[in-house]
């Protein structure tokens, strides 16, 4: 197993950069994921990790040795693509044991260490199949397989779940996760399924057009997102943003909502100068209330039941909010109702560089 | 309209053509089985008076047929291989790599791919003739493999194109080497779309002429198209019956070999051909 | 010695720039490239270049190349009326085959297009006359036409018609019709891949569309089948002009040019010039002009693919 240190990487196709000064250091069995809108260099990243694809400026490390000039044959590393990438005209077992043979093992050695990973994958009894005979699940499993079955120094993941269905998806989640705990390998993996990366990762990497936005674990990133972009990448729904004002109160801190109709006591911030600001608050962090004193107002637009939750959709000033509670909510189309929330849940970026502000 | 009853008016609008593209086939077998004197007479039928089998005969072992049908062989093969082991690793750098230059390379494959060698024939023979390569099936094998390889290449890569190439790169991350990689994981999945491609030029080679005819002058060295032309202007009388039964062994085989991939020249040729 | 301190710096400074992976890059491709591209330039352009020269020059029989003669083996050719009237035939053997190429090619696609019973045997016959050599389909046509033994004759007097001993070639309007017959009927099979691989593109849903939307079928064929259909039969077209134009078996083998040169085209004229009279710089300058010709035609072909393509970029 090993660490994997990125440092200072930049990828350029002639006057385009695709990844800009990204620097991430990756420790000694984490599962990290790179996570990200499409277009936002993470499967490039993932790609130049891989040695698949080379690199403009910058060292890639594995294990302290620069890796930048050899070969993905040389790295030692496992990946497993979006597409899985199955050989199809190989079984189950020769895709599986195809990396061994690569490398000159025995036969009854391919065959132990084939049988024991199709044990460990449950692919027993698909072993003679062909990748066209597999499901979509199966296919993923057998790519596993294929990775596994070295014991390479890292895995490397590009979207490995993104052509599975729903359910199947959570449940190859799952699972992997469970294979990442008995295994204890390095794993990298590339997602723009937040929630894939909130449920899997040990950390996650925030990435945007080619540079790193955050690092951090699932809920550092969630509870103290670095900037806008962040906290609206990270949650389901997306968080709820206002451009707002930040005064000076009696010994603590006032937001002034531009859509609102007064002042809000922030009683846990320290009073502060004269500031624009974006706000922002989670759906799950707001409450509706009657819209009588209320120091923000929304107008309800429609309500969703999804069993569990209800999601009130409103328009508070221009913009479109989202409260999610746990109570059904008995609201019609049109109605004006005041919305609350406790100011330790509040997210304040600076105005102008959209940076989170501490305090 | 029922499928029956549309396959009626379908098969009844096509007949004319199918009847004008059989008959020749009908004319080959017919006379190929009858005795010469059954062809020069006054009371001709299409039955032949019995299934006669002495024309193939005398053609392959007293008029020599078999040695042009073994130049055909030779060259078609010659050629095939010859032109598949160049447009092999061209298609593939093409599908594959960043290659300089690579617009100006299709399009001048495209060119030389419509260029018909009968208008350079002058050129091709003075060139063969100054590394005394004429009479030599050498000549027509290179020859052909420079005029119908830029098709395999096109062909060729239409087909690599296909492969997508998460499989290599799959395989170089399992340990495999670029060479290892084609060899073990591209070929094998790509073999389909060159076996239509070696087939295609196979046939074609099979069947040029006007290289055979210019650059072969000995009769010996004849293909099998060249001496069969041959036959119909040197002698005093016209042999149709053994003209007609070399026809016959010439192209029914290749045409049963070309039947088998028509269905991968619909489509796949001729989207290639517009995109 | 000085060169280790030469490349010392030279390696300390790669590590700043891109990184090689042990990729081959694009001077690998080249090589890969290469052979092709020699076979072709050297099969290919030297003879290019060879008739060139030759047009260019007074060339003798034996084809030692003398001294310059400017255009004067254009001129000579052009001078020639058996040249003029090669290029007069070579216009109308060029229409005439492509455009009943496509005359006929095209309802055969759309039937064949049609799902019937026994589609597949249909196509494999219609496609038949592309397998077989075109000098052995003259030879066998040649033989059918024959006035006294062939089978034409033979079936048409069976059906009682007065053709028992009719010299289909002896008269060379008769030989030339029948040989633009004979060149439709092997370039049907190419035209009709190129036009089935059209009518298979256009996806069915359309037709669902435009019957929905109440058009008769008649009018789908007219605003869906006859517009999406157009690219291809324009590739046809300009494919089919240029295999045509310089097609040599048919009329080699059938008539040779005669009689009396009337079923002459350009290129059965070049290759006499050059291999039976041995005037090597008319048939190179007959060539060049051919060439020329050829190549206009190729860049239609390229500027029509291009275009295509791009549109279909959108």
């Amino acid at each position: 197993m090993a660490s994997i240190n990125l440092s200072n990487i930049r990828k350029q196709y002639g006057s385009v950069t695709i990844i800009d000064d990204v620097s991430i250091a990756i420790e000694d069995r984490e599962f990290v994921v790179l996570v990200g809108p499409s277009g936002c260099g993470k499967s490039t990243l993932l790609r130049m990790i891989a040695g698949l694809e080379s690199i403009s400026a910058g060292t890639i490390a594995i294990d302290g040795e620069v890796v930048n000039d050899i070969g993905p044959q040389r790295r030692d590393l496992a990946m497993v693509f979006q597409t899985y990438a199955l050989y199809p005209h190989m079984t189950t077992a020769q895709n599986i044991g195809f990396p061994l043979k690569l490398r000159g093992a025995s036969q009854d050695e391919i065959g132990r260490s084939v049988a024991e990973v199709a044990n460990t994958l449950h692919l027993d009894a698909l072993l003679d199949r062909q990748p066209r005979a597999l499901s979509g699940g199966q296919r993923q499993r057998v790519a596993m397989g294929r990775a596994m079955v070295r014991e390479p120094r890292a895995f490397l993941f590009d979207e490995p779940l993104s052509n599975l269905d729903a359910k199947l998806r959570h449940h190859m989640r799952i699972e992997l996760r469970q294979l990442h705990k008995s295994l204890g390998a390095t794993s990298i993996y590339v997602t723009h399924d937040q929630i894939e990366a909130m449920t899997m990762a040990d950390r996650i990497v925030v990435m945007n057009r080619g540079k790193v936005e955050q690092v951090g674990t699932p809920l550092e990133l969630f509870d103290k997102p670095a900037n806008v972009f962040v906290a609206g990448f990270l949650g389901s729904p997306t968080i709820n943003l206002g451009n707002a004002t930040l005064g000076a109160g009696d010994g603590s801190a006032t937001l002034e909502f531009h859509a609102g109709s007064g002042p809000i006591d922030l009683a846990n911030v320290p009073p502060s100068a004269h500031k624009e600001v974006v706000a922002g608050v989670r759906p799950q962090h707001l409450e509706v209330v009657s819209p009588e004193g209320a120091k923000l107002t929304g107008t309800v637009d429609l309500v969703e039941h999804t069993g569990c939750e209800t999601n009130v959709i409103l328009s508070v000033g221009s913009e479109k909010w989202t409260v999610q509670s746990r109570a059904r909510q008995h609201l019609t189309q049109g109605e004006n109702v005041g919305l609350v929330f406790d100011p330790t849940n509040l997210h304040l970026f600076a105005a102008d560089t959209k940076e989170r502000i501490r305090w | 309209m029922t499928k029956a009853k549309k396959s009626l008016v379908c098969w009844a609008l096509l007949s004319p053509f199918l009847l004008v593209v059989l008959f020749p086939y009908a004319t080959m077998l017919s006379t190929s089985l009858k005795q010469k004197d059954e062809i020069f007479t006054f009371n001709r039928t299409w039955l032949p008076r019995e299934l006669y089998l002495g024309n193939f005969a005398e053609l392959l072992f007293e008029k020599g047929f078999g040695r042009a049908l073994a130049n055909s062989l030779a060259i078609s093969i010659g050629a095939t291989v010859l032109s598949l082991a160049v447009a092999i690793p061209a298609a593939y750098a093409l599908t594959r790599m960043r290659v300089p230059a690579k617009g100006a390379l299709t399009n001048y494959l495209l060119i030389t791919q419509m260029i018909s060698p009968i208008v350079l024939i002058v050129g091709l023979f003075r060139m063969f003739a100054y590394f005394g390569l004429v009479n030599s099936l050498l000549s027509v094998i290179i020859a052909h493999s420079a005029f119908f390889m830029a098709f395999a290449v096109w062909m060729l890569q239409s087909y690599f194109a296909t492969i997508p190439k998460d499989l290599e790169e799959a395989a170089w991350i399992d340990g495999a080497g670029r060479f290892s990689a084609f060899v073990r994981v591209f070929l094998p999945l790509c073999l389909p779309g060159i076996v239509v491609t070696a087939i295609f030029t196979f046939v074609n080679s099979w069947n040029e002429y006007a290289m055979s005819l210019t650059l072969l002058r000995q009769v010996s060295q004849q293909t099998a198209p060249v001496q069969i032309a041959f036959l119909t202007g040197t002698l005093y009388q016209i042999e149709w019956h053994l003209i007609m039964a070399a026809t016959l062994l010439a192209s029914v085989p290749v045409a049963i070999v070309f039947a088998s991939i028509q269905r991968y020249l619909i489509g796949g040729m001729a989207l290639g051909g517009v995109k | 010695m000085p060169g280790i301190e030469k490349t010392a710096p030279r390696r300390a400074a790669s590590a700043g720039r891109s990184s090689k992976l042990g990729l081959p890059g694009p001077a690998f491709a080249l090589i890969l490239i290469a052979p092709c591209l020699l076979l072709s330039v050297a099969v290919i352009g030297y003879p290019i270049f060879d008739v060139i020269r030759m047009s260019l020059f007074d060339v003798s029989r034996t084809g030692v190349v003398r001294e310059f003669a400017g255009l004067a083996n254009f001129a000579k050719a052009f001078a020639d009326p058996v040249f003029l009237q090669a290029a007069r035939q070579t216009v109308i053997w060029t229409v005439c085959v492509v455009g009943g190429t496509l005359l006929v090619s095209v309802p055969i696609a759309l039937i064949l297009n049609e799902d019937f019973y026994g589609r597949t045997i249909a196509r494999t016959i219609v496609l038949l006359p592309w397998a077989i050599s075109l000098a052995m389909t003259a030879v066998v046509w040649r033989y059918v036409v024959n006035g006294d033994f062939g089978t034409l004759n033979m079936t048409l007097a069976a059906l009682g018609l007065p053709f028992e001993n009719y010299p289909w070639l002896a008269d060379a309007r008769m030989a030339f019709l029948i040989e633009i017959l004979i060149g439709i009927l092997v370039s049907v099979p190419f035209t009709v891949t190129i036009l089935l691989g059209g009518l298979t593109s256009i996806p069915e849903s359309l037709y669902e569309a435009s019957a929905i939307d109440g058009a008769a079928s008649t009018k789908s064929f007219y605003y869906i089948t006859l517009p999406l259909l157009w690219p291809f039969m324009q590739i046809a077209l300009v494919l089919n002009v240029i295999y045509v134009f310089n097609s040599f078996p048919i009329i080699w083998i059938m008539t040779n040019g005669g009689p009396a040169n009337r079923t002459d085209i350009l290129i059965t004229y070049v290759y006499k010039q050059a291999f039976a009279f041995g005037k090597l710089g008319n048939a190179a300058a007959g060539s060049m002009v051919m060439f020329a010709i050829l190549l206009v035609f190729a860049l239609v072909y390229l500027f029509l693919t291009k275009s295509q393509g791009a549109r279909n970029d959108d």
